[in-house]
């Protein structure tokens, strides 16, 4: 099997353009189509011209491609799966330019680029001859900003958990940075609502305060809160907004809040600080203040020295990436939550920022490298495991 | 009777099926060119090889070669394009003993003389949602309707500017100009929805017969000259859906106009249907507005025209063996 791969690793640089071209297609074609899910039905339609008919679409949105997989339960799999996000720029802002070292523009560096990559490395193994004798599921799950985040990846995740060996997720551009444990986080929304106010009303009532002044005082609070260093904990004020213009006073205010921390007992007791901050506060100020829960990420985590994480570092230092282990997305935790090892990592190097986005195209054939490196080295952590390798942790 | 060329009016996915486009081409035993005329087009020149090549060079084997006639680009545009697997020409390299001028008819004519096959593709290089139904579509055209020669691509065309894109009728200068003209003297023509547009296919047999207008002109003389010598039978249009590409500014499209004018003009009076008494201005003049004052702006613009690539004894040699 091993020279098998090794003949696969010099057809990677092959379909470089393959992949820049559909990632492109991709970024392009799910602004310009009119489908309820065009990211859905790119995949879908690539993989038909593809001649890769055997793949399923769940109830969820997930699609899904088995290669050699037996489904027996003995037989178990490797996992390679990326996010697919709904892309939220304009049609103006997605369109890509080429360099000869770069491809520009917004939406290129994230799911574009995965799903592409995907794709074509499915493709690559699916015409091996004679086949790779390698048990991958790939799957393309469909990833809402907040509400169902996870719904679509943990339904797959419930069905086939009894045979994945491990998972890789995909992304862009996180060429060398190898997450493995996911950060814990609640998201709430705060709102705040105070009496209807003039100015002339601040004069009569010199204590009286605005919704927006209730949540900037909270946020405050939360800020100045001193957490102890270990626990990692941060609160985000991702949000805060009224309904108010200019010059009025607002008498209604929404705060969105993260709460962050990588381990569940810190997670837990700062949230419940923020709750009891929330109660001081009010009563304080008499006034209400509402919060709702939006999300609930518990963190999770591998063993730094569990055998797969070792693997997969190994393959990186191999094809000569330096590495750092850092988070995983949210998302994996669905599949580290269940015991089943994840890792992720990017293919390319790039970055994502407001005023510019953009991949570099000539690491790709590393990244390429490396994803094919890390179906090898699971084919091989999963044969151990059937002979019962005493290193399982 | 039904006109001609809306009768010879398809849409792009009429012939969405790449493999079956695959077959007919080797049935008939065709070459397929494909080229892309330059200046200055390193913003997408990029994309549109990556991806017409990708999906129909190497995914399905339709077309043979793509090339790109660049005009002495001064940005990244040639190795921009060789680094995609384009063949890259410089325009003033082609033919050099008949001299170089600067202009897209230009381009096209010199790539006539490069270029191998037997259906050459052209596609304007600044086109932003570059999608293979650019040039599958109109191939499809031809490899389905053996009695067409010439195919034009009709499209909606939003307009990109600064607040984003939004919808236009698109070609400013087909419905001023090119349509009124067109309904007063050859009214035959008028159901080209867009006759201007920059991507366009023909079989060799036709275009090797056809003098090229230098510059702007070069896609009116065209259809005038396939509808004098050959009627509208020959001509067909396809429906891309969109195209989005940057905006022209009015000065560029009052040139452009005037170009048109130019090609028109002659072509009316070659065919008869006008008598000119004086050799028309071929300078183009615009009014700037500087510090309050009007100030004439003249731009030389005299009408240049190729020959029939026919007429050239290198092509011949090249292409029929020195036979006529």
């Amino acid at each position: 099997m091993h020279d098998t791969f090794e003949g696969l690793y010099s057809r990677l640089g092959g379909i470089r353009d393959s992949i820049l071209s559909d990632a492109i297609m991709f970024n392009q074609f799910t602004s310009e189509t009119r489908a309820k899910q065009p990211e859905q039905e790119f995949i879908t339609r690539k993989l038909e011209e593809l001649n890769i008919d055997d793949y399923e679409v769940d109830e969820a949105g997930n699609v899904s491609v088995h290669l050699n997989t037996t489904r027996d339960l003995i037989d178990k799999s490797l996992l390679l799966f990326v996010q697919i996000h709904r892309n939220k720029f304009s049609i103006a802002d997605r369109f890509i330019e080429l360099s000869a070292e770069r491809a520009y523009g917004a939406g290129i560096a994230e799911s574009a680029l995965a799903a592409s990559v995907l794709i074509n490395l499915l493709h690559l193994l699916r015409s091996a001859a004679p086949p790779l004798g390698a048990d991958v599921i790939f799957l393309f799950s469909p990833a809402p900003e907040y509400e169902g985040r996870f719904s679509a990846l943990e339904s797959f995740v419930e069905r086939h958990q009894h045979h994945l060996a491990a998972a890789v997720e995909v992304n862009g551009i996180a060429l060398g940075e190898i997450g493995y444990r996911s950060v814990g986080e609640y998201t709430l929304d705060i709102r705040s609502r105070t009496p209807l106010m003039e100015w002339s009303d601040t004069i009569k009532q010199i204590d009286a305060v605005s919704a927006m002044d209730v949540l900037t005082e909270l946020a405050s609070r939360l800020k100045s809160i001193g957490w102890p260093g270990k626990s990692g904990v941060f609160i985000n004020i991702a949000n805060l907004t009224s309904n108010m213009k200019l010059h009025k006073i607002p008498s209604k205010a929404m705060m969105r809040l993260d709460i962050m921390a990588h381990d569940n007992s810190y997670l837990d007791f700062a949230k419940n600080v923020v709750d009891a901050t929330v109660a001081k506060l009010s009563k304080e100020l008499k006034t209400v203040i509402e919060m709702k829960e939006v999300m609930h990420i518990p963190s999770n985590t591998m063993m730094e020295n569990h055998p797969f994480l070792q693997k997969a570092i190994e393959t990186f230092k191999v094809n000569n990436v330096r590495t750092k282990l850092g988070l995983i997305n949210d998302e994996a935790t669905v599949l580290l939550s269940r015991g089943i090892p994840c890792i992720s990592t990017g293919v390319t190097r790039g970055e994502v920022a407001l005023e510019e986005e953009y991949i570099e195209i000539q690491p790709l054939e590393t990244g390429l490298k490396v994803i094919a490196s890390l179906i090898a080295v699971t084919q091989l952590y999963m044969n151990e495991r059937k002979d019962g390798d005493p290193d399982e942790g | 009777m039904r006109d001609n060329i809306l009768k010879n009016t398809f849409h792009h996915s009429d012939f969405g099926d790449i493999k079956k486009l695959v077959a007919l081409k080797e049935k008939q035993n065709l070459k397929i060119s494909l080229a892309f005329p330059t200046l200055n087009e390193e913003k997408t020149i990029g994309k549109e090889i990556l991806i017409i090549k990708n999906e129909l060079v190497d995914r399905h084997p339709l077309l043979d070669e793509i090339a790109v006639i660049d005009s002495d680009s001064t940005d990244a545009t040639r190795e921009i394009a060789a680094e995609f697997g384009a063949n890259v020409f410089v325009s003033s390299e082609i033919l050099p003993q008949y001299g170089s001028y600067r202009g897209k008819g230009e381009n096209l004519w010199k790539s006539l003389y490069v270029l191998e096959g037997d259906i050459i593709v052209w596609i304007d290089a600044d086109i932003n949602n570059i999608h293979p139904k650019f040039v599958y579509g109109l191939l499809g055209a031809l490899l389905n309707h053996e009695k067409l020669e010439y195919v034009k691509a009709f499209y909606e065309r939003p307009i990109t500017g600064e607040h984003g894109i939004r919808r236009s009728g698109g070609g400013r200068v087909t419905e001023i100009l090119t349509r009124p003209v067109f309904s007063t003297f050859f009214p035959e023509l008028a159901s080209l929805i867009q006759p201007l547009s920059g991507e366009y296919a023909g079989r060799r047999r036709l275009l090797e017969k056809l003098s090229f207008s230098v510059g702007y002109g070069v896609e009116i003389g065209h259809l005038l000259d396939i509808f004098k010598t050959r009627g509208t039978e020959v001509l067909g249009q396809v429906d891309l859906d969109m195209r989005i590409h940057r905006n022209q500014d009015i000065r560029s499209l009052s040139r452009m106009s005037f170009a048109l004018l130019n090609t028109v003009l002659k072509r009316l009076e070659a065919y008869g249907k006008i008598t000119l008494n004086e050799k028309v201005n071929t300078e183009h003049i615009a009014i700037n507005v500087e510090e309050e004052r009007h100030i004439l702006e003249k731009t030389s613009m005299v009408p240049l025209e190729r020959p029939p690539m026919m007429t050239l004894e290198e092509y011949r040699k090249k292409f029929k063996g020195g036979r006529d």
